[in-house]
């Protein structure tokens, strides 16, 4: 039964994500990226929270809340929180600086903006490294899904389809067809997560519990030493005004059609959050009824089991597995077009979407096989990758308030950035208990503006957050 | 269109809406948790904190309707002549 429901899903997104082609007559390189920058700011909104609802809300979110308490609860709510009003203000100049140099990836924006090459070579290595990682990551989590259903399929066997599924969704019509798969992920997870929770919850307090429940949790569950309070509190900070500035995140913003439909997408999206009580209230649930798990990675998904019919499990199985290939099919798009478009100077624009198609192929076979020949490599590799993709949060400041920032200061405060970052995590330095990243991020922003006003070869550019509006900002 | 209608600063954010959109969510999540961070708060055993944040997310969400339905929508759509 579960494993018909969860058939039947990936039937309906297969057909969604065909269905997304309708309208398109030619499929080019502006249709493929960033749909024409012509989607509705319903579809910003289905694309950007896309990639925040990840596996992680079913899997990591309950079973951090199971394993650590309040002190993970915190700062995963309170990040992503605070991502959206950050959003509010840096979005809709993400929009106007892709817009103003008809940027279609990243890189562009930065090359184009500081009218160097240099630079945009050092920011596609950068968000290559960043978004391939992250893309990469999402094959661990679709197998630890997948084993769920408890089909006895190859590894092999397993990532192939997850392969074949990301270039289906992305293959067939670009970011548009992105777009149309995750209103399918959305549905099945926020029904699965829904359900789940709601069945915690009527165990917990529902009419045939005699006298209130009283949720159990270890002491060292409800409350937050000082260095751990210091250390959430500078993440969340840290990581909600970054969220959006990495290069994993931007690119949804350019597919917006008007400056105003990417601001009033963010409006909205905490409600989104809305999910997360309830894979809060499931893992307090398995703290009093099943407590001493062993794997807490697992507990959410026993849970359903314990709670819930089969089919309904199915639910949240297919919705978890639609998150990381969804995820993945938007990573691979996104460093196909960085290697084709910036990274590999010269192909003709005609043959890009060829190529760009050949990259996302290639992408996949590489990023499944690193998978089974070395998941452990990728862990240390991914850690790295966020230290980076944050650090992308400094020249986008310099892009929307910097006058006087050469591509030189950018490119400068990027390596002492990352350098910084990779320094601490490596020697176990901290500050106070705060986010190493943060300090890392103090350092960068020193470097690029400091230097960027002290180089006597930086231009004067007009930032993105002053300078005139592009045509099309108003709904 | 017209240059000068266009030029700089017509949709800056105003000092109401970054108080509004950004201080009081930053206020919500990040001022106020270390007050409640002290396991005697509890409700039926759930830290109050925990409570505390699930109702901050629709409380960002308010703040944000306001700013945007109040302040900056009718900017966006104010005519680009009227813009200020």
């Amino acid at each position: 039964m579960i494993i018909s429901v969860f058939a039947g899903i990936m039937v309906v997104s297969i057909a969604a994500a065909t269905a997304a082609r309708f309208g398109i007559r030619n499929l080019d390189m502006d249709h493929m990226l960033v749909a024409g920058r012509s989607l509705p700011a319903a579809m910003v909104f289905i694309l950007a929270v896309g990639e925040v609802y990840s596996i992680g809300s079913v899997v990591a979110f309950p079973a951090g809340i199971y394993a650590k308490g309040i002190e993970s609860a915190y700062w995963y709510i309170g990040y992503l929180i605070l991502a959206y009003p950050f959003a509010y203000f840096t979005a809709p100049l993400i929009w106007r600086a892709a817009r103003r140099y008809e940027a279609l990836t990243v890189p562009e924006v930065f090359g184009r903006h500081f009218e160097s090459r240099p630079l945009e070579i050092l920011m596609s290595i950068g968000a290559l490294i960043a978004v391939a990682t992250w893309g990469q990551f999402q094959f661990v989590g679709i197998k630890v899904a997948l084993a769920e259903l408890g089909l006895h399929l190859s590894p092999v066997g397993l990532l192939a389809t997850a392969a074949c599924l990301a270039f289906i969704y992305v293959g067939l019509a670009g970011v548009k067809g992105s777009a149309f798969v995750a209103f399918i992920k959305d549905s099945a997870m926020m029904l699965g997560i829904v359900a789940v929770g709601v069945a915690a919850i009527w165990a917990l307090w529902g009419p045939s519990q005699a006298a209130a429940t009283v949720v159990s949790m270890p002491d060292s569950h409800r409350t937050m030493s000082s260095s751990a309070l210091t250390f959430a509190v500078t993440t969340i900070l840290f990581q909600g005004f970054g969220l959006y500035l990495q290069p994993s995140v931007s690119p949804f913003v350019f597919t917006g059609k008007s400056e105003a439909a990417v601001k009033s997408a963010t409006v909205f999206m905490p409600l989104y959050l809305l999910m997360l009580p309830f894979g809060a209230f499931v893992a307090l649930y398995g703290l009093t009824v099943l407590p001493g798990a062993t794997n807490s990675n697992r507990i959410f998904l026993e849970i359903a089991e314990h709670l819930l019919p089969a089919w309904l499990v199915g639910f949240v199985i297919a919705g978890a597995c639609l998150a990381g290939i969804l995820v993945l099919s938007v990573n691979a798009l996104t460093c196909a077009a960085i290697v084709t478009r910036n990274l590999v100077p010269g192909i003709p624009a005609q043959r890009q979407r060829f190529w760009t198609r050949v990259t996302i192929a290639l992408f996949l076979i590489v990023a499944a096989t690193l998978t089974l020949v070395a998941p452990k490599l990728m862990l240390g590799v991914l850690n790295f990758s966020n230290y980076i993709a944050i650090q992308f949060g400094v020249g986008w400041l310099a892009i929307f308030f910097g006058r006087r920032v050469s591509a030189l200061s950018v490119g400068l405060g990027l390596i002492v950035g990352v350098s910084v970052a990779v320094a601490l995590f490596a020697t176990g330095t901290t500050f106070w208990g705060m986010n190493v990243g943060l300090v890392a991020f103090a350092a960068n922003l020193v470097v690029t503006f400091g230097l960027g006003a002290l180089l006597p070869g930086s231009v004067p550019r007009t930032p993105v957050a002053t300078g005139s509006l592009p045509a099309g900002s108003a709904p | 269109m017209s240059g000068n209608s266009l030029k700089m600063g017509n949709n800056m954010p105003r000092i109401s809406t970054l108080l509004i959109g950004l201080g009081i969510p930053i206020l919500l999540t990040v001022v106020i948790p270390p007050f409640l961070n002290d396991p005697n708060l509890a409700w039926r055993g759930i830290p109050v904190l925990l409570l505390w944040m699930f109702l901050c997310i629709p409380a960002t969400a308010l703040c944000l309707i306001v700013c945007w339905y109040v302040f900056d929508r009718p900017r966006y759509l104010a005519p680009e002549g009227d813009r200020k």
